[in-house]
């Protein structure tokens, strides 16, 4: 597995179905409103009832600047060794991501109400996008 | 060895660690991974404090990275906000340590918050940004050099060498984060390397990369 595959990786399968787009979207939002930039979010997913042949996901709370997406958030708390079979099975499985282009994501940063997000800086950023629109 | 989770011995260890010697090479106690939010506190508080020494900033700063992407409920996105502020306050040390850290782990949430560190060392010092650079050459782990130029890509002043370099490293992660630079940065001279790029890329990843570079371009 090449970086760039496990960089696409991200643990916690946000519901037990795959994410309906406007999930995916605050999710995305979320993602830029951390790194404070449009550039592409890459999304893995998978299905619930996947990882938890691995083991149990456990809801926890995000830290992005994004209450909303925060709810979304869920852990892996397994060992290393079970964590690595998951990732090498996805991996065997051609398990590709999606990518959501750079004006994909300050789309989805512009709907946000600025309000909405915690942090000076995502906020900042938030209130730049909308204004670019 | 064990390690004293109270919040007092916490913050003595840290200075004990600082007065155990003058070079910064032996430096060997390692900060104890903090398990109440008070003792989060201290850590980056002893940390701040102890990093207005030049000597001992590498070490801290290393010490401080290893935190990065941290998921314990102790780091709080207030209190992630403050590890992040607090590296970029190191400056040039904080580069070493977030790209080691970034080195050692391919977890998304670490680079994300690696580069936000690395974006504001440079924007509170731009003379920092040919170390960066620099850095990038010189790290042999793709995953830091593709940090290294998803840092430069948010930045005014325009490295273009450098990420012209990148868009041919070996490392299909580095080639797609130079791509999307250069989308950003723009000039006649991005869109003709990217261009040229596109004809031999064959990984579909990039391809689509560069792509986008050329349609926020307004090329085609």
């Amino acid at each position: 597995m090449t970086s760039a595959d496990v960089r696409k990786t991200r643990t916690g399968s946000p519901s037990s179905r795959s994410l309906v787009d406007e999930e995916r979207e605050l999710v995305v939002a979320a993602i830029a409103c951390l790194r404070a930039s449009d550039d592409p979010v890459d999304l893995l997913e998978v299905p619930r009832e996947v990882v938890e042949r691995y083991g149990p996901i456990t809801s926890t709370s995000g830290t992005t600047p994004l209450p909303a997406a925060n709810e979304l958030h869920r852990s892996l708390d397994w060992d290393a060794e079970t964590l690595e079979r998951l990732a090498s099975d996805l991996f065997d499985a051609s398990a590709a991501a999606t990518r959501t282009k750079p004006a994909d994501v300050r789309a989805a940063v512009r709907k946000l109400d600025p309000n909405a997000v915690e942090g000076e800086r995502a906020r900042a950023f938030v209130e730049a996008q909308r204004a670019k629109k | 060895m064990s390690a004293s989770l109270s919040a007092t011995t916490f913050g003595l260890n840290a200075v004990a660690a600082t007065r155990a010697t003058s070079s910064p090479r032996t430096y060997v106690a390692s900060l104890p991974v903090p398990r109440t939010a008070d003792e989060c506190d201290h850590l980056l508080e002893v940390t701040r404090r102890r990093m207005l020494s030049p000597e001992a900033r590498p070490f801290f700063a290393r010490e401080l990275a290893r935190f990065l992407g941290a998921e314990s409920t102790v780091w709080s996105r207030e209190r992630r906000e403050t590890l992040r502020e607090v590296l970029a306050a190191a400056g040039e040390s904080a580069i070493d340590a977030v790209l080691e850290a970034v080195a050692q782990t391919s977890r998304a949430d670490v680079s994300d918050e690696a580069e936000a560190v690395l974006r504001d060392v440079v924007s509170r010092s731009p003379a920092i940004m040919p170390a960066l650079c620099r850095r990038f050459q010189q790290a042999t782990s793709p995953a830091a050099r593709a940090s290294s130029i998803r840092a430069l890509r948010g930045m005014d002043a325009r490295p273009a060498r450098t990420l012209l370099e990148a868009l041919n490293d070996a490392d299909l992660e580095v080639r797609d984060a130079a791509a999307t630079a250069l989308g950003r940065h723009g000039g006649l001279e991005a869109k003709t390397y990217l261009v040229r790029r596109l004809a031999r890329e064959r990984n579909e990843i990039v391809r689509e990369s560069i792509q986008t570079a050329l349609e926020e371009l307004g090329g085609d």
